[in-house]
């Protein structure tokens, strides 16, 4: 299997505080075509620093990033903002959707930005609408779904743009148990089904038990990485 | 659906859009109501001195506007009259004297203009008579010995009133000063005190056989068309027909004896554009003609030039009032600008307001990989939006104001005063073209892509990973 992502000795350290804070500290990392990886670890390990460093919203203070072979890391704000409609998939932990568009809609959106035909793009919506198990509530705006709904169709939307990997940080985390259940088994269906790497970090233990490796971070440095 | 999801962005706040909206639709209706009127006042005022002072279109001989002497007039002018009167959208056309005199009531003389009219063709031109009041005579109805018909302003400065005498001093065509009793027969008095006090009407055959003019020899000829008529091309038809320029043209090549080179007419008839010139411009012209001219060829083309016609439309013989009805397109943009620029700063607010509250919705969008441009575009469209809904709703109340204010007038007669000395009527009908509208409406897009610049930059500066993270 091919690298997807491969991470070196990368530092971000946060200088706007009264106090620097080190959130990621020389860390070394990769990860290959088709893995569903955890990232864990106490609260301001740098979990979130370290997803927003791979998904290019963010630029680190040192150390190189690269996606498919090509370093990002000195990428201009243009070149990141087409990395990231072309080649990654975000799932937040809320506000993921646009709240005036319905679910198809909001997965539609991102296919308009990469330009895809209008057949394309409702046919891929729905697909995947389907596969998250929407199908009903297609045409509903995200004010009139559930919490685990909505996550969802931001699931349905990261794979949408068919990226090369989903970056979720914390997922379900306002989520109740049965939709987290829900929610990561239609991830791991999908994993399997479009081969697609999916990356999350999540406190909860059941989460974890779902992840086939699971990384865990202390201090901004990779603590454990165990492959299950 | 960048275009949608704008659209649908206005509406999540309600409350706030529709303030923001009113107040735009608000300050629209008293920008286009206060420029309808004015614009209302002075169309009326248009229309009023076309019909009882200027006319559509004057003709006069070319030199009579540079110097009005008594014998510069109008040749050929019954032939030209009748010409005039084929076309169909001239409703009348009318021949007039015009002569400066001086007129004494007995207590001390004053200038006046004494325009010699033919009583039934200057009916049709002028709705001068009807601004005689019934108590204060007629129109040339009454058996008097050479009537006159002065104003009520006049009247007073003369201290003279109706049947009264007065005499008249003036220069007859050979020169001569003359001098006759007239009787006033009639009273008028108009909204414009300035005309009022300047201009006397008597009988054309009477200063005909007075000061030794022909039947048909007018200094002025006058024509009203129809409301919707062309003057433009109207008046460039007669220009070809008559200005100064044509007739000179003919005239050098009918002057054998006036060996004019061929290559100076062909020179003035090269350029059509020479039709509109006037007898000044003319005069500047040949100053600066390429051809060297003889000091006494320059003479004989002057005088043919001079005895051409100068063809006149309203906006030619009232400059003041054309130029008054540019400036009254300034004073739309002035206005509407002046509400429109306030109201932006609102709009700036609002806008900066909307885009504070929606940072981590911006940031996910940055982050799902929409670009700068396309977030600045929807924050602009937003704001374009939501200042035409504005726009459109204050248009719309306006236009149903000024429909039905243009039906009943907005009556202004504690103002009266000083709007009738300058011609004024003090009913107003407020007016506002189609094509105004549509300046509106581009003024506010402007208002609403100005107003999104900065709240726009804001959006565009923000750092998705801070954004998507911000509480
Ligand atoms: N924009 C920022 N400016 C300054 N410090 C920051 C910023 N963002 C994060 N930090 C700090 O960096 C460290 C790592 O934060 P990060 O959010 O990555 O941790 P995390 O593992 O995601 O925590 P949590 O589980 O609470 O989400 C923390 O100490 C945090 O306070
Ligand atoms: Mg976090």
């Amino acid at each position: 299997m091919s690298k997807v992502i491969e991470i070196n000795k990368l530092n971000k350290i946060y200088t706007e505080t009264a106090v620097p804070v080190h959130a990621v500290n020389d860390l070394s990392l990769s990860f290959e075509q088709g893995e569903f990886a955890a990232i864990v670890g106490p609260s301001g390990c740098g979990k979130t620093t370290l997803l927003n460093l791979i998904g290019g919203l963010d630029k680190p203070t040192d150390g190189k990033i690269w996606i498919d072979g090509t370093d990002i890391t000195t990428f201009s704000i243009g070149q990141l903002t087409d990395l990231r409609l072309w080649n990654i998939g975000f799932v937040f932990q809320a506000y993921n959707l646009i709240p005036v568009l319905t679910a198809r809609e909001n997965v539609e959106f991102i296919m308009e930005l990469q330009h895809k035909s209008k057949a394309e793009r409702r046919a891929r919506a729905e697909e995947l609408l389907v596969a998250v198990g929407l199908a009903d509530r297609m045409d509903v705006r995200p004010s009139r779904m559930s919490g685990g709904q909505q996550q969802r169709v931001a699931v349905a939307r990261a794979l949408a743009s068919k990226p090369k990997f989903i970056l979720a940080d914390e997922p379900t985390a306002n989520l109740d148990s049965s939709s987290t259940e829900t929610l990561l088994n239609i991830m791991e269906e999908l994993n399997g089904k479009e081969g697609t790497t999916f990356i999350f970090s999540t406190h909860d233990s059941r989460v974890m038990k779902k992840a086939r490796r699971i990384i865990t971070l202390e201090d901004g440095k990779v603590l454990t990485d165990n492959i299950i | 659906m960048i275009i949608s999801i704008a659209w649908k962005n206005i509406w999540r706040n309600k409350l706030r859009s529709f303030v923001v909206l009113f107040a735009i639709a608000i300050g629209l209706v008293a920008g286009i109501l206060s420029v309808a009127v004015m614009n209302g006042a002075l169309r009326d005022r248009i229309k009023i001195a076309i019909k009882t002072e200027i006319g559509s279109i004057q003709l006069h001989r070319a030199d009579y506007l540079n110097n009005a002497e008594p014998d510069k007039t109008i040749d050929n002018a019954g032939e030209i009259i009748k010409k005039i009167e084929e076309n169909q959208d001239v409703i009348a056309v009318s021949g007039r004297l015009k002569l400066e005199a001086m007129i004494n009531g007995g207590h001390g003389p004053r200038g006046a203009m004494v325009l010699g009219v033919n009583p039934d063709s200057e009916k049709r031109v002028s709705d001068l008579y009807r601004y005689i009041p019934d108590s204060l005579g007629g129109w040339f109805n009454s058996d008097l010995r050479n009537p006159i018909i002065i104003s009520s302003r006049l009247a007073d400065k003369l201290k003279v009133g109706l049947n009264n005498k007065v005499q008249l001093d003036f220069v007859n065509k050979q020169g001569e000063a003359i001098a006759a009793i007239f009787r006033v027969c009639g009273i008028f008095q108009t909204n414009n005190s300035i005309y009022d006090e300047m201009n006397v009407f008597v009988e054309n055959s009477i200063l005909q056989k007075m000061l030794g003019f022909d039947e048909n020899e007018f200094h002025q000829i006058v024509l009203l068309t129809k409301e919707d008529a062309d003057l433009d091309s109207i008046s460039t038809v007669l220009k070809r027909k008559y200005s100064a320029f044509s007739i000179n043209t003919n005239t050098l090549q009918n002057l054998g004896n006036l060996k004019v080179d061929s290559s100076i007419v062909d020179y003035f008839s090269a350029n059509q554009d020479l039709v509109s010139l006037n007898y000044g411009q003319m005069l500047e012209l040949l100053k600066k003609t390429p051809m060297v001219l003889s000091l006494q060829t320059q003479k004989d083309i002057l005088r043919a030039f001079e005895s051409g016609i100068t063809v006149m439309t309203w906006e030619d013989a009232a400059p003041e009032m054309a130029l008054t009805s540019y400036w009254m397109d300034w004073l739309l943009y002035i206005f509407v600008g002046i509400i429109l620029l306030a109201l932006g700063f609102g709009i700036v607010n609002t806008m900066l307001m909307v885009v504070l509250e929606r940072v981590k919705e911006f940031g996910m969008l940055m982050a799902i990989g929409m670009n700068r441009r396309r977030v600045y575009l929807m924050v602009v469209l937003e704001t374009v939006f939501l200042s035409l809904a504005g726009g459109v709703t204050g248009i719309v109340i306006s236009s149903i104001l000024i429909s039905w204010l243009s039906k009943s007038g907005i009556n202004l007669v504690s103002l009266a005063e000083g709007f009738n000395s300058m011609g004024y009527s003090t009913l107003i009908y407020p007016y506002i073209g189609l094509e105004d509208y549509i300046k509106i409406v581009i003024m506010v897009i402007l208002t609403g892509v100005v107003s999104a610049l900065y709240p726009a930059w804001k959006a565009i500066r923000l750092n998705p990973a801070d954004a998507v993270r911000s509480e």
